[in-house]
């Protein structure tokens, strides 16, 4: 079956700062293997340096079809985020844009965040939003309410979030849920389906800070029929990205 | 890796905070679907209640699924003194591995009665399994069991500690890590070239039915490492322990 993966980091990132950096032709091989229609790719530097991140990702872009990029963008400088998304976001291979709140002083659901979103709404591109605490996520989907135009993807990167995340977003309809393999306790992915129905629940490796072999095991155990589990790792993305 | 025997160095059964309870039964049909020869076993009760109680429960599943499941003990050493006389109880009878949360139970490495616990553990000849979750966590514990003989297994290592623990590794062979949370590509490659005999030190853990068990699995079966240094890792290793 044919996968989609929404999110994969390209360059150094905590997690792999004791490691080889992995290069983009080991991702080609990856989706090769695996039979990845496309790829969405962010790179994990540009959460420090967006405009040499963008720029990065840009000249990666070009090197194969399937791939697509997150703009990393920051909330704390809407008018240089304004700027980049002018650049980035009209061209065809940049999907969406990525916020990453790395603590409370990032809570998107603020003047700047909301600046921000509303300079998102002319692209009509989802925003991939990675929450970390009970703060950041309720930040997200307050903003995913409020912005009702615009498709939201919540990404949480502890345990802890994983598991309470689902209930969170339920009433924000235009939220959908991207576990992390690396913090989700089994079952997750069912019972975000059961939560939130199979059509707001999607699928991501996180290649480049984690084994894509991780995702795919989470995905084999997960407690979904065929349909389900083809809508989650598949169809649900193709819609998205369309 | 279908035909090789798993040895499972942490399966769970017991409440769990925020988590339906993981039942005996859904860590046995996990075990049997999974081709899980053996599983080093333990009941939550010990990390998140009272330890004997945990032990006790543990021991009666094992009992019950003697071909299947191994019993693990858990220890909390703030219960000071008792700890130590569970620890001479544990080893009759039969534990020959004892497991420590200090990060979920919330007590620090340098803890005088840890110290003391461990020289205990050591004495009965018990290999011990340590949560070094945080960052120094592992540099701290390898300062604490400077004294011991026991081989020590690191648990709770993330992607992110890879460079400390393998600095650990490299400082003693009794050393030894799971592989449960090493998910970032390369982390079993780096053991392996970095730490003598690094193949022999990884043991393959799952944390059954709490973890998708083909999240660890696959993530060793990715592994970039010779097919006979995987068997290692998702079983011989573990049966070397504990012999």
């Amino acid at each position: 079956m044919p996968l989609i993966d929404l999110h994969c980091h390209f360059g150094p990132s905590p997690q792999t700062r004791a490691l080889k950096p992995s290069e983009f032709s080991a991702l080609k091989t990856y989706a090769d293997q695996f039979g990845i229609e496309t790829f969405c790719l962010s790179i994990p530097g540009a959460s420090f340096d967006a405009q040499g991140g963008a720029q990065l990702l840009a000249e990666q872009l070009g090197g194969d079809s399937r791939a697509r990029g997150w703009l990393s963008l920051s909330i704390h400088d809407p008018a240089r985020s304004g700027e980049l998304a002018r650049k980035y976001l009209v061209k065809t291979n940049f999907c969406g844009t990525l916020i990453e709140p790395d603590s409370t002083s990032d809570i998107v659901a603020t003047q700047g965040g909301r600046d921000l979103l509303n300079a998102l709404r002319r692209y009509s591109k989802p925003v991939l939003i990675s929450v970390n605490s009970p703060e950041t996520l309720a930040g997200a989907v307050e903003v995913a309410r409020e912005f009702g135009v615009l498709k939201f993807l919540i990404s949480p990167q502890n345990e802890l979030m994983t598991r309470i995340t689902p209930a969170a977003m339920k009433e924000a309809v235009n939220a959908f849920f991207l576990p992390v393999a690396a913090y989700a306790e089994r079952d997750s992915v069912a019972s975000a389906v059961e939560v939130l129905g199979e059509r707001r629940v999607m699928w991501a490796s996180n290649w480049g800070k984690f084994h894509p072999a991780a995702a795919l095991g989470m995905i084999k155990d997960s407690a979904l029929s065929a349909p389900q589990r083809e809508r989650v790792s598949l169809r649900n993305a193709r819609e998205l990205l369309a | 890796m279908a035909a090789t025997a798993i040895f499972d160095a942490c399966a769970l059964f017991g409440p769990w905070p925020q988590h339906h309870d993981l039942t005996l039964d859904a860590l046995l049909a996990t075990l049997n679907s999974s081709n899980v020869s053996r599983a080093l076993t333990l009941s939550t009760l010990g990390i998140y209640g009272d330890f004997r109680a945990g032990n006790a429960a543990t021991l009666e599943a094992c009992r019950a699924h003697a071909d299947k499941l191994v019993p693990v003990a858990t220890l909390d050493p703030r219960v000071y003194p008792v700890c130590l006389d569970e620890a001479e109880a544990c080893a009759k009878a039969g534990f020959k591995l004892i497991r420590f949360f200090p990060g979920r139970q919330g007590w620090p490495l340098a803890f005088a009665p840890f110290r003391e616990l461990l020289q205990r553990c050591d004495a009965l000849k018990l290999t011990v399994a340590v949560e070094v979750s945080r960052p120094g966590d592992a540099t701290e514990l390898a300062d604490a069991v400077a004294f011991t003989q026991s081989p020590l297994l690191l648990a709770g290592v993330t992607s992110e500690n890879l460079g400390e623990a393998i600095a650990v590794l490299r400082s003693g062979a009794k050393f030894h890590l799971e592989t449960t949370l090493l998910m970032a590509p390369g982390s079993l490659e780096a053991v392996a070239t970095h730490v003598p005999n690094g193949h022999e030190r990884l043991v393959f853990a799952s944390y059954s039915p709490l973890r998708y068990f083909s999240s660890a699995l696959n993530t060793v079966g990715a592994a970039a490492i010779a097919g006979e240094h995987k068997a290692a890792v998702i079983g011989a290793n573990l049966a070397r322990l504990m012999r």
